[in-house]
């Protein structure tokens, strides 16, 4: 094998060389040409091979079905939380109207339309007339 | 091995290992399972005590195994074809010639330049990995280039 060759592929794949040696390689045709096409391979190879992050870009496409079952997961959970939190949080029915009424209102009550009195013996059948 | 010196060996080669079994198998789909193989068995098995340059070597010797492997069971698996990347027409022509040309050297010429190219590993690396000395990987490589640089001469002065 060519000692100018062996000294400009070693020097080339940052192997150990000689300068010397690399600048004698160097001052001849051969060598130089040697080492023109050596790096026109390199970048043929680079150009031509998939990069690096190919392999990454397949495992990343699986990533959003991962990601997309905890948050699917979560959502459900958050749902059935605040289902449950609103069944056990629902206030008692008020016994009377008047109760229904927010604490802190001062406005006084309409005056009733009818006055219904309860009397024992009266016979509450339906009857015609009336309102 | 533990679990974190494997995240680490995958962290640092993965990428390595996988451009080396694209090239070395032709095909970017099969090159991805082999390389997830090849650190499910460097799990399994485990790496021997030794420095960086001793684990890379012995990561690309288990790639190397079972890509060659993969290609002697070609009769059972999908015809290896020239890597076609989503790249326009001169650089699919490229691609072609240079499969091509690679694969007119011997399997183990191809492998120690596809190992120095494409992965990266050094000449001693390289001669772990493979069984060889430093000079015989030198021969190899040199034995390699010249081969290429005649074969692919009109390709070369595109790729400039």
């Amino acid at each position: 094998m060519d000692a100018h060759f062996d000294t400009l592929a070693a020097w080339a794949d940052g192997e150990p060389a000689d300068r010397a040696a690399v600048l004698r390689a160097l001052e001849t045709a051969e060598g130089r040409d040697y080492v023109v096409d050596l790096m026109a391979l390199r970048r043929l190879v680079a150009v031509t091979t998939p990069p690096a992050h190919a392999h990454d870009a397949h495992t990343a496409a699986q990533q959003p079905r991962r990601w997309f079952v905890p948050v699917a997961a979560a959502a459900v959970l958050c749902v059935a939380a605040g289902y449950v939190a609103g069944r056990t949080a629902v206030p008692a029915l008020p016994a009377s109207p008047a109760a229904s009424r927010p604490v802190g209102i001062s406005a006084p009550a309409p005056a009733p339309t009818h006055v219904i009195r309860f009397e024992a013996g009266v016979d509450w059948r339906e009857t015609t007339g009336g309102n | 091995m533990t679990a974190t010196k494997t995240d680490r060996l995958f962290a640092e080669h993965r990428h390595g290992v996988f451009r080396y079994l694209c090239r070395l198998v032709g095909q970017t789909e099969s090159a991805r399972d082999l390389t997830q193989e090849v650190f499910l068995r460097v799990a399994r098995a485990g790496l021997p005590d030794t420095d960086a340059g001793g684990e890379r070597a012995w990561i690309f010797r288990v790639a190397r195994n079972l890509g060659l492997n993969f290609l002697r069971d070609g009769a059972r698996h999908p015809q290896a074809g020239p890597l076609v990347d989503a790249a326009s027409g001169p650089t699919q022509e490229l691609a072609l010639a240079l499969h091509q040309a690679l694969h007119t050297l011997t399997e183990l010429d191809r492998d120690v330049f596809l190992m120095r190219e494409v992965g990266g590993l050094s000449y001693d690396e390289i001669a772990a990995a493979c069984h060889l000395t430093p000079t015989a990987v030198r021969s190899r490589l040199h034995r390699s280039r010249q081969h290429l640089r005649a074969t692919l001469a009109p390709a070369l002065r595109q790729a400039h």
